[in-house]
Parts: structure tokens; sequence; C-alpha cells
């Protein structure tokens, strides 16, 4: 039996936990370019920069209009 | 290299994304270049730090960041900045259309980065510390 849609609920990109999931999206990159940075980046980075991505996001988007 | 600075890769991953938020190809980036800007906010000059607080780090890391991309290099050196600050637990609490624009002035020149560094410290905060 196919399970009903439910737009509210947010399911993480195939082959990816939820946490890497939302940090994928912040960063605008696949699955699969999330992990291959994961795999040399230091540990934590990609995380913080999706929550920098956040907390700036009036900066980031000016400076992507000019950047 | 400090525990709290970026590594090389980290900087790639900055101008990866900076370069997608931005709508244009990331520019391709040299490994030597790369390895010394992440270096470059730990330099020293006969054992003593040039960059001695996060803030003037923070700054360094902005600078050498827009130096060795092709393009973003606001962008690049916007998120390295905030990056940088953070791993060093500090966020800034400051009207985001000024941190742009002292950004965008460093890297166009009209700010150094010393005078940038200064900027970062009267607006940083420790994260979760009010």
């Amino acid at each position: 039996m196919t399970p009903e849609y439910d737009p509210t609920v947010i399911r993480p990109l195939a082959g990816l936990s939820a946490s890497q999931s939302g940090t994928a999206e912040r960063l605008g990159l696949t699955a699969d370019e999330l992990k291959e940075h994961e795999g040399v980046t230091s540990e934590g980075f990609a995380q913080l920069l999706g929550a920098a991505m956040v907390r700036y996001d009036e900066a980031v988007g000016e400076l992507s209009l000019y950047p | 290299m400090s525990g709290l600075g970026l590594s090389a890769a980290d900087l790639t991953l900055v101008h990866t994304v900076a370069a997608r938020r931005a709508g244009v190809l990331p520019g391709q980036l040299d490994p030597g270049q790369l390895g010394e800007a992440a270096a470059w906010p730990q330099a020293e000059t006969d054992g003593v730090a040039r960059f001695p607080s996060p803030f003037t780090r923070a700054a360094a890391q902005a600078e050498a960041a827009a130096r060795i991309v092709p393009r973003a290099a606001s962008l690049t050196a916007l998120l390295a900045l905030v990056t940088r600050l953070g791993r060093e637990g500090y966020v800034l609490v400051a009207p985001q259309g000024v941190l742009a624009g002292m950004v965008a002035g460093m890297v166009a020149g009209r700010i150094d980065a010393a005078g940038l560094g200064r900027w970062i410290e009267d607006r940083a905060v420790l994260e979760g510390g009010g």
C-alpha cells in the first residue's frame, strides 16, 4: 500500500540523514556533492557553513547579487 | 594549523557554495594558494602571531580567501569570515547590509583587513553568550 503524500513532511535526500539533507539544501549542493566535500573538509565544517548561510542570509543574499 | 582554522578543503567548499549561490561557475583554485590562504590567519613573524585575536584572524581569512578566487570573491570572503569566526565561537551582531558592505569594501580595496578586524571586534559576541 502506498503511503499518502504529506507535503508537510520533509524527507531526507537519498543516502543522507535528515541533518545532512538540511545542510545540502542550505549549501545548494546535491547529496553526492555534499558527501564528496564532507569526505575532505574538517569535521563539522559543512554544518557550520550551512548554519552561516542561514544566520547571515541577508548579507549572503546581497553579495549574491554583487558577488 | 590551529584546530580553529579553516583547511584548504574548507575554503574550496566555501568558494563552491559562494559561486553556486551567485550563479557563476566556481573558479579552478590552485592547491598551493589554497594552502597558503588557509594558513594565513595563523602566520607568525619572529614567533609572534600576526593576527593575535579571533577578529583579526577572521578578517585575515576573508582577505586571503578573496585574493585567491577568480570570481564570487566578496561572497567567498564573507563566508570565510563568518565560518572562521564561528569556529572560534563568535557570531556577528550587526546589520547585515552593513556587514555585506564592509566585506565588499575590503575586497574592493577601500577597507584594509586591520580595519575590518577592528569593526568585527566591536560587533562580535560569543555564540550563546548574549
